[in-house]
């Protein structure tokens, strides 16, 4: 199967360029394979790491970004007739699937496990992930009305019990009827005991756990409460 | 006022020798597991490294340990904090070792750490090994993979039934020993009695749907030996690729520490 990309100017066809080996680095860059002259583009700006017969496409740490079908993306698994931008240029994949039945590929032991993570980009990404974003739940209703608490915490517990940090009384809430986890992926929401069902948004909590989105009216008993961030 | 724990690893069909490492300690309730990688066989190394330290790093601080004081800096529990710790330590010995030995060059590992204490429990995780958990018949993940495919998982691009038959699902976005310095995913969260824990290397996941894995755990509730030699006799028979590795652990009760002599000696609460 063979690989390439379409270089494209302004809508107009420049080059072509075979994807043939296992790592293939566009940029500005006289190491770049790929050289794309414009102020928009980084020394190496991107790179292309073949995987058996798929392409993923990986931002180097660029100072402008690559786009994917208009999407900025770290990185990227290509399908064929994706198109890249990068600065003003466009590139679009594509791959040929009829070549693969007379040269076939050699086979990848793709049940090995590789790590694929280039050190500079593991700080970038570490660093945005301390930045996530901060959760606070504001009382709608009940005497603590207005009161907001802030989920700083990586686990905050909802219920009638002393050890919960949001307190709310009933006869049918549970000691601690839900509890809210923080991850770096948001804040999520779990039901855990009580006849009192939790409610996101009128509708009760199964047996998954919900991931909260800004906005949230959350119901335990006859107290609303809103989840937002910060 | 229990847990039980069981750990079970298995080379697999095709593979010559097991890289995958795992380590319980029920006394003070907490569990590794370690899928290595890379190598001349020097993944093995990293894997039964990363157990050994996290092992031994986590022992010597729970002793004793209050149960789930929050360090305010962080927001997190001690024992989380603990966790991140023993994962991040045991990323700098790899990393220092495939350094200096040149038969280690390249190694790297996954890990797993799941603590548990009280009504709570920790996860530590780097790579793409697992934490599920099955509360009321029901499945859920605890962690997310650090895998390319995940992230395409999450992005919405792909379903988690083209994920699992994607030939690219074996590269992973972080390990340990790969580079100074590793980011542990840590989350934290609430036990109920009767939840039965299931941490497990690719080995189980990739041939096996998470449906699979829930009906054999709902079957075998009561067994967990069975349990965990039913799961592997099914990745084996769906074609065993990989090493195979499951810990389960069954929540009976809050769980408490063994407290140190030091502890027991001066705490006010005994």
């Amino acid at each position: 199967m063979t690989h390439k990309f379409i270089l494209m100017l302004n809508d107009e066809k420049i080059s072509e360029h075979d994807i043939d080996k296992e790592a293939t680095i566009i940029g500005r860059g006289e190491q770049a394979d790929i050289r794309l002259d414009h102020r928009a583009v980084s020394g190496k700006h991107a790179r292309i790491i073949r995987v058996g017969n798929k392409c993923i496409i990986e931002d180097l740490g660029s100072t402008n970004g690559t786009f994917i079908n208009s999407r900025k993306m770290p990185k990227h698994l290509l399908q064929h007739g994706e198109t890249i931008q990068i600065g003003n240029y466009m590139l679009r994949f594509s791959h040929d699937g009829q070549e693969s039945k007379q040269k076939p590929e050699p086979e990848m032991d793709s049940d090995k496990t590789m790590i694929i993570q280039p050190p500079s980009q593991a700080k970038e990404r570490s660093k945005a992930e301390k930045d996530m974003p901060l959760g606070a739940i504001q009382m709608l209703s009940g005497p603590l009305t207005g009161k907001s608490y802030e989920l700083v915490n990586s686990l905050t517990n909802i219920g009638k019990g002393d050890q919960c940090r949001i307190k709310v009384k009933g006869f049918t809430v549970g000691k601690q009827a839900a509890v809210i986890t923080r991850r770096h992926t948001g804040y999520q929401i779990t039901r855990l005991e009580g006849m009192s069902k939790t409610r996101v948004n009128g509708t009760a909590l199964g047996e998954q756990q919900h991931l909260l989105a800004d906005g949230d009216i959350i119901e335990l008993g006859d107290i609303k409460m809103q989840f937002f961030i910060k | 006022m229990s847990i039980e724990m069981y750990a079970a690893t298995d080379v697999g069909m095709k593979r010559d020798h097991n890289e995958d490492f795992v380590g319980i300690t029920p006394s003070h309730g907490f569990a590794v597991l370690a899928d290595g990688m890379g190598g001349h066989n020097a993944g093995e190394v990293a894997s039964e490294m990363s157990v050994d330290i996290s092992t031994g790093f986590l022992k010597e601080n729970l002793t004793d340990l209050p149960i789930a004081e929050i360090d305010p800096e962080t927001g997190f529990t001690r024992e989380s904090v603990l966790a991140k710790q023993a994962a991040m330590m045991a990323n700098d010995v790899i990393f220092n070792t495939a350094k200096q030995k040149p038969e280690c060059a390249g190694m790297g590992t996954t890990l797993v750490i799941a603590i548990f204490y009280g009504d709570r429990l920790t996860t530590a995780h780097v790579g793409d090994s697992r934490m599920y958990r099955l509360r009321n018949e029901t499945l859920t993940h605890v962690t997310e993979d650090h895998s390319l495919i995940q992230e395409q998982v999450r992005r919405g691009l792909l379903t988690a039934e083209e994920a699992r038959n994607s030939n690219i699902k074996n590269l992973v976005t972080r390990a340990l020993g790969i580079e100074e310095g590793v980011e542990p995913d840590v989350v934290e969260d609430i036990v109920q009695a009767g939840d039965m824990y299931l941490l497990c290397s690719d080995g189980l996941t990739d041939v096996l749907p998470d449906e699979a894995v829930r009906l054999t755990m709902v079957e075998h509730m009561n067994d967990m030996k069975k349990m965990a030699d039913e799961l592997i006799q099914m990745a084996n028979d769906a074609g065993g690729p990989d090493n195979i590795s499951v810990i389960l652990v069954h929540t009976k009760k809050n769980f408490q520490r063994k407290k140190g002599i030091f502890s027991r000696l001066f705490s006010r609460n005994d």
